[in-house]
């Protein structure tokens, strides 16, 4: 594993967060509740800039849900499960679900056999805005089946528990605040949720593809302006947190320099996000060609400390169970 | 309360409605591509050969095979839930008797299309005794693995065969294709119909004047609730629209 590197993440544990670090996410959910909250309540607050500032930390809130699922921001874990609720407002579905969505089975891509519930292969138009678009569309449904489904077999103790406990506090406090001012909710509120939430699934189209899930490090997007990743808790470094799941996302920086940079398809780093989507959905009307990598490719870029494949999988499975528990 | 300030809502009465109209298009979009999808079989399925299987070089005097890999996994409650890992079409050298001729069929890489209902039979326990004795297994982290195979054209049998065309492999069916591809494709276009019928019915209820009144508020919920479902019955459709060799078989046992 790699030493922890970041100042913000190293230091002596404080007292109530496992890092210093995490109070970046916090203060990210606090900021996104009051911009929710406040034109509800003040109808003076009732602005374009608003609507877009909360719909921008929707998309953080489902960045810090991700985070918060593979490792909890508290010491406590009765206040990790309730700090579940309180993202699952936010984005208007169980944070929960990305156990078994995520962790358990996004980690793993097409492994099992099966596509994963987020694969790019879900959406096939021509013109490839309307692939970012759709994604939503299809990786949603699916996503929430799936989540029904390994429910109805899982054996951990607690999931549908913390599931519907979630489920109840975030579609009971929209629809009291729908009760309240349905108008100002449905439009400050519920098009902010449904905002981030369909754009944390379209991370995935963006991130993986025309990318190779099959291959050891060429199998992610990354993004990796320094502005872009503070504010995103460094979810712009995806080829790391894939190959090391269990790696604070406070060290993935470093990480990705050191283990990533030497090996990865250089092409697969991109400097802005902006910059891709404006290139790669607006500028170019057809899908990207599937990059083909080469020859040299995985077996040349062995990391000798980096367990198998298949070793990396269990283990954080292990470890995202154990998390929600 | 409920309608509470509603002054200068409507810009963003106006993008919520952008919203909801750019993925119901997007949704009907998908769904017409998914029917065309099948329109190359179609055009061929108008001229499938369907005739009497004399002999079949497969295992046990069979001309193809469909199989699913399926992995089963229970939580220790007595049911195994599946899910697909893989669809196979296996297919074999045979003879088809048509009219009294007889035709040589070569179906490596062809599709093959069972009887879902048959291989639903073939998915289903023997016994109790079987559901007990794979609980075991079922309860690993891996699960129980297992192979749901349906044999199609079996000698004596009749089958449907619709040759190779271009890039597009032979297909070998034991379901009458022409039918089974009308009613995909008339679901698909009855589904896009309906969705831009409902669509526009809430749209025109949000719409009632007065501008944000109670009859709007209900146009707006019911927009609202028509967004949230029109996507899993978009998935929906997207799944009974794949052909038999690759339609989701799952299930349960217990």
């Amino acid at each position: 594993m790699a030493t922890a590197t970041s100042s913000a993440g190293s230091a002596a544990a404080p007292r109530l967060v496992r890092r210093r670090a995490e109070w970046r996410q916090i203060g990210i959910v606090a900021v996104y509740w009051s911009l929710l909250l406040t034109p509800v309540f003040v109808p003076a607050a009732r602005n374009l800039l608003v609507l877009a500032a909360a719909c921008y930390f929707s998309f953080l809130n489902s960045v810090v849900i991700h985070n918060h699922l593979h490792q909890g921001i508290f010491h406590s874990k009765r206040l990790n499960l309730v700090w579940r609720a309180v993202l699952s407002f936010g984005a208007l579905y169980p944070a929960s679900a990305n156990i078994p969505s995520h962790n358990l089975v996004h980690h793993h891509f097409d492994d099992d056999g099966d596509l994963d519930w987020a694969s790019p292969a879900h959406v096939g138009f021509g013109w490839n805005l309307l692939n970012l678009l759709h994604f939503p569309n299809v990786a949603g449904p699916r996503t929430f089946a799936g989540v029904q489904r390994w429910a109805a077999w899982s054996r951990h103790p607690t999931f549908v528990r913390q599931y519907r406990l979630e489920s109840v506090f975030a579609f009971g406090l929209t629809g009291a605040l729908m009760a309240f001012d349905f108008w100002g909710t449905l439009f400050f509120v519920v098009l902010p949720q449904l905002y981030g939430a369909r754009c944390i699934l379209r991370i995935n189209l963006i991130q993986h593809d025309r990318a190779d899930t099959a291959s050891e490090w060429n199998h992610s997007r990354n993004f990796v302006g320094r502005g872009f990743n503070w504010i995103m808790c460094n979810n712009g470094y995806h080829t790391i947190h894939h190959n090391r799941a269990g790696m604070h996302w406070s060290e993935l920086a470093d990480a990705h320099s050191r283990e990533v940079v030497p090996r990865m398809d250089p092409r697969l780093d991109e400097p802005s996000m902006v910059a891709y989507l404006l290139r790669t959905y607006l500028l170019n009307l057809r899908r990207p060609a599937k990059f083909v990598f080469g020859a040299a490719g995985d077996a040349a870029a062995q990391l000798p400390e980096l367990a198998s494949r298949a070793v990396r999988r269990a283990e954080a499975d292990a470890a995202a169970v154990a998390e929600a528990s | 309360m409920w309608g509470a300030d509603t002054q200068g809502l409507e810009v963003f009465a106006a993008i919520a409605l952008g919203f909801l109209w750019i993925h119901t298009l997007l949704i009907a979009y998908a769904a017409l591509l998914d029917r065309r999808g099948l329109a190359s079989r179609l055009a061929r399925a108008r001229e499938a050969v369907v005739g009497t299987v004399v002999e079949a070089a497969g295992p046990e005097g069979v001309l193809a095979r469909a199989e699913v890999d399926q992995v089963g996994r229970t939580k220790g409650d007595g049911v195994v839930h599946f899910a697909d890992r893989a669809h196979r079409s296996v297919g074999w050298a045979g003879v088809l008797e048509v009219g009294g001729e007889r035709h040589s069929l070569a179906l490596e890489g062809a599709e093959v299309w069972p009887e879902l209902d048959a291989r639903e039979r073939a998915a289903a326990p023997e016994s109790a005794a079987q559901l007990e004795s794979v609980l075991p297994q079922a309860k690993r982290a891996k699960g129980w693995r297992r192979t749901v195979a349906v044999d199609v054209g079996a000698v004596g049998s009749t089958v449907y065969y619709l040759p190779a065309r271009g890039q597009e492999p032979a297909i070998v069916s034991a379901l009458e294709p022409l039918g089974w591809l009308r009613t995909k494709r008339r679901a698909a276009l009855l589904f896009v119909f309906a969705e831009l019928a409902v669509a526009a019915g809430c749209t025109a209820l949000a719409l009632v004047p007065p501008a944000f009144g109670w009859v709007s508020m209900l146009g707006g919920a019911a927009c609202l609730g028509f967004f949230l479902g029109v996507q899993p019955l978009g998935v929906a459709l997207t799944d009974a629209l794949r052909t038999p060799d690759r339609a989701y078989l799952r299930g349960r046992w217990g």
